[in-house]
């Protein structure tokens, strides 16, 4: 079920460097990817494979000394990289929002609940009566499904649970209905128990309101169960790009294929999982030809030399491989 | 197999299954580790933390026990205390049959070359400024160097080759320092370390929770070989069930600081029985879509382990829980505020009603007025029989009736002085062990808290005694133990002769706390003279039962 709406984020070609003392570190490397509206597109991949650069990069906030030095993000036609820092600011929290993963330390210890929520409301909504933004706090609380909102809008952030805290992230990043919800891991730090309440919360809330949601995780099963599509990432590139229901079933990048049976799954016991052998290559010496090259077992000569392009092998089915852009089979 | 146990509700676990065969090589008896919350300017104990409230585990030779529960349950905590890294508060841990839980710590030392642990941030638990090499030596600096034949510096550098060896790492990785290597090569690091004194035991706390996903694989592998080639047992502790079922023979399933649910693997997961252990396995994403389903999951958060509920600790948040499973005082009085709204100005009875106010099985109702008693008494029982049949929490409710609220029931208690036996551990290869007997003092205060338990159970939870579901708030207090009784004047007194009639037998029998307790006395105190109060069943906490298969679980659902 390919979306047939129109694409809300384009993005073409980004590129982000990091320029430290020892050299270039490229964050981001050529990354493709479209978000349609009312979709939901999982960004899946391990520590450092970028998947949050990805979004810092599209809200223009790559902390120091990294900057975007190539490439394009359109948002609604709009080009992002061009805009002004304050054109900018009246992009992030009001179209585009975000929840971080840990919302102990992105939510201020010393403002109360009502006083965050507030300052967002009126700094994008220029509602500044008190009791029209009491009350439209209260409704985003409500939404939420947090049980004593009034309550809650006086407590500070160190008097509620992991849990509780991030249900107030969601409200704040929802408060200005964006079109677009960027999601980083936002149930890593979380129980089982309490995950399942708030991707349960999530899957609703996106439903409700229609906006989309990008949402960043390295728990296949978290993509499995929220997103229509997913984007798998390693070292800086996105390696393949699917429908969820195709990428679990048919995963063409062996990367894919690795990730999905090195994943110990809940009542499928086996003596051995399946390894990726090695490690995550430096991002600062990577050869010329394909990231994943050391580590796969289906490695040709053509692999080290050349970058392999992105590839639509099904409708909707992007892989960036050899083995499937017809390149020849030698080892 | 069972071995026998002393000490207080200390049950013998009758069918656990032998894994290849195994002994029991560790096993945990009501193991207990509470931590003070202190408050004030003179740091005074006000209350406790119950970080593990009594539990029992057995680990066998050359198995894998996992134990699965959120954080905050305990499992770290049992994981260390069974190595005594923190000191139990309370109740045993047998080591091949040998007690160890008062070995003094010079002892203790030698038995950790054969207990080690694995820690679950590998950043933080390897020492920066040491070696490789120094770190997976350590221990041989501290219990001598590896038995084996040639130059002593040479066997050592020989051991310490193979131990790098075997967890997949090379020997020129063994003069570099920690930061030189990533998170699965450290962990890798730490486990050659657990390895150098050749333990039989190994507690792996999180060993993989801070590993991505294709690096947590490795490594999984890797412990199973090393078990599977060395024979080691593992405690394997973590919050992921999936890894827990991939690597685990056997697993134990904590929430609150009690383990409620342990089975062999197979059984636990085509068997799971407490609904907990039900939710947390429909919790868990599952990276298969076509399995995908709207899940309905636990609701709340897990409660204070400061003031855990009573009967089952799962019984706030359990959507299948009735009228044995606990309902406390505080659960009614979130209740009647928070659905009823008796408190919100607009309700009939909120102007009679000054407070409600909770204490264990009671939820007390305080009145403006004496006066407005009846009323208040009439509409909470309409209310509460309206309720009864569709909630577990009403069903629970036994009485709803006055007290008297200025005079209770006070039981002084003494110091108990009780002679034991005890196994001294003798001189290291030089003397047997010996049994000597030690006087083991009781403090009054002590005595009137292990009293209040005693009294709780048997006058109010005792189904044979008129006092049944009619002792209000038992407490200790310095060293007496006061409390309350619903209905009239008279039960005062017929409850002191009740706990006299109880007793008298023990006393007779010598059974030193029964000696310890005085007679009870009514004295007055201050409030109001008639209160109001809502009595709920007391029940006990829910005990581990055999259901098979060696599948044990602690709910009032399997109760025979």
């Amino acid at each position: 079920m390919m979306p047939v709406t129109k694409p809300l984020l384009e993005i073409k070609g980004l590129t982000t460097q990091f320029f430290i003392q020892e050299g270039t570190v490229t964050a981001l490397d050529k990354v493709d990817l479209t978000i349609y509206e009312n979709e939901s597109v999982g960004i899946v991949g391990e520590t450092g494979c970028g998947k949050s650069m990805t979004a810092f990069s599209i809200l223009r906030l790559v902390p120091h000394p990294g900057k975007i030095t190539a490439g394009s993000i359109k948002f609604k036609g709009t080009e992002l990289t061009a805009l002004t820092a304050d054109q900018m600011r009246g992009v992030r929290g009001q179209r585009i929002s975000m929840i971080f993963q840990d919302a102990a330390t992105a939510l201020d210890p010393v403002f109360t609940v009502g006083y965050q929520l507030g300052e967002v409301i009126s700094l994008h909504q220029n509602i500044y009566d008190k009791a029209a933004l009491d009350k439209k706090s209260e409704d985003m609380l409500k939404l939420v499904k947090i049980a004593a909102p009034a309550s809650v809008l006086k407590q500070y952030p160190h008097e509620l649970s992991g849990g509780m805290k991030q249900r107030v992230m969601i409200a704040i990043a929802l408060s200005c209905s964006p079109s677009l919800l960027i999601a980083d891991e936002p149930t890593t730090a979380l129980d089982v128990t309490i995950q399942a309440q708030i991707l349960n919360l999530l899957k609703d809330l996106v439903r409700t309101t229609g906006s989309s949601m990008m949402l960043i995780t390295h728990n296949l099963g978290v993509v499995a169960e929220v997103c229509d599509r997913i984007c798998v990432m390693y070292a800086g590139r996105i390696v393949e790009d699917a429908e969820t229901f195709e990428l679990f079933a048919n995963p063409k990048h062996p990367y894919t294929s690795g990730l999905l049976s090195a994943f110990p799954k809940l009542g499928e016991r086996k003596e051995e999982l399946t390894v990726i052998r090695g490690t995550v290559p430096d991002l600062m010496r990577l050869a010329p030809g394909c990231a994943f090259v050391d580590r796969c077992d289906k490695a040709m000569a053509v692999c080290r030399k050349e970058r392999p392009n992105r590839v639509e092998v099904a409708p909707g089915h992007y892989v960036s491989c050899h083995l499937w852009t017809g390149g020849e089979t030698s080892d | 197999m069972s071995r026998a146990i002393s000490g207080r509700e200390a049950r013998p676990l009758t069918s656990e299954v032998r894994v290849g065969g195994g002994q029991p090589l560790l096993q945990a008896i009501n193991l207990e580790k509470l931590f003070p919350v202190k408050k004030g300017v003179f740091g005074k104990t006000v209350d406790h933390v119950h970080a593990v409230d009594g539990v029992n585990l057995t680990i066998f030779k050359g198995e894998t026990l996992g134990l699965v529960g959120e954080s905050g349950c305990g499992k770290t905590t049992v994981g260390r205390a069974v190595l005594r890294l923190t000191e139990p508060t309370g109740g045993k841990i047998m080591f091949e049959g040998k007690d160890i839980t008062h070995l003094p710590q010079a002892d203790i030392r030698g038995m950790r070359k054969r207990m080690q642990i694995v820690f679950q941030d590998p950043y933080s638990s390897l020492d920066p400024r040491m070696t490789v090499e120094g770190i997976v030596g350590e221990g041989f600096a501290i219990h001598g160097p590896p038995k084996g034949i040639g130059d002593v510096e040479f066997v050592r550098r020989e051991k310490i080759h193979e131990l790098i060896e075997q967890v997949g790492l090379s020997h020129d990785h063994l003069s570099r320092l920690p930061h030189e290597f990533s998170g699965g090569q450290k962990q890798r690091i730490a486990l050659a370390r657990a390895l150098a004194l050749d333990p039989d035991f190994i507690v792996l706390d999180e060993p993989t929770s801070a590993l991505d996903v294709s690096v947590q694989a490795q490594a999984l592998n890797l412990l199973k070989r090393l078990q599977e080639k060395l024979g080691l047992s593992f405690l394997f502790i973590s919050h992921d069930l999936s890894v827990i079922e991939h690597m685990s023979d056997r697993i134990a399933v904590m929430y609150l600081g009690k383990v409620v649910e342990t089975a062999p693997t197979r059984e636990f997961m085509g068997n799971p029985l407490h609904p907990y252990t039900k939710a947390l396995i429909g919790s868990i994403p599952i990276p298969d879509p076509l399995k995908r389903k709207d899940r309905k999951g636990i609701e709340g958060e897990v409660p204070s382990p400061i003031n855990p509920p009573r009967g089952c600790r799962f019984h706030p948040r359990c959507s299948v829980a009735f009228n044995r499973c606990g309902w406390e005082g505080k659960d009614l009085v979130t209740h009647l505020t928070e659905v009823a709204r008796v408190m919100s100005p607009k309700h009939a009875i909120s102007k009679h009603v000054a407070g409600l106010r909770a204490d264990g099985f009671v939820a007390y109702v305080d009145l403006h007025s004496p006066e407005s008693l009846d009323t208040v008494r009439k509409w909470l029982e309409t209310y509460a029989a309206e309720q009864r049949k569709k909630s577990a929490l009403f069903d629970s409710v036994v009485a709803i009736d006055r007290f008297a609220g200025d005079r209770e029931v006070v039981v002084p208690c003494k110091k108990m002085v009780v002679e034991v036996e005890i196994e001294a551990p003798g001189r290291e290869g030089k003397e047997p062990p010996r049994m000597k007997s030690v006087r083991q003092k009781t403090t009054s205060m002590m005595v009137a808290r292990e009293a209040a338990k005693m009294i709780e159970k048997t006058l109010d939870m005792d189904a044979n005694l008129r006092s049944h579901n009619l002792i209000l708030s038992v407490k200790p207090v310095q060293s007496t133990v006061v409390f309350k009784v619903l209905g009239p004047d008279s039960n005062l007194e017929k409850a002191v002769a009740e706990l006299d009639s109880r007793l008298e037998p023990m006393r007779t029998r010598k059974e030193p706390l029964a000696l310890a307790i005085g007679r009870g006395s009514i004295k007055r105190t201050r409030g109001p003279k008639t209160g109001l109060a809502v009595k709920l069943r007391a029940v006990e906490e829910p005990q581990m039962d055999d259901i098979g298969n060696g599948h044990q679980v602690a709910c009032r659902l399997y109760d025979k």
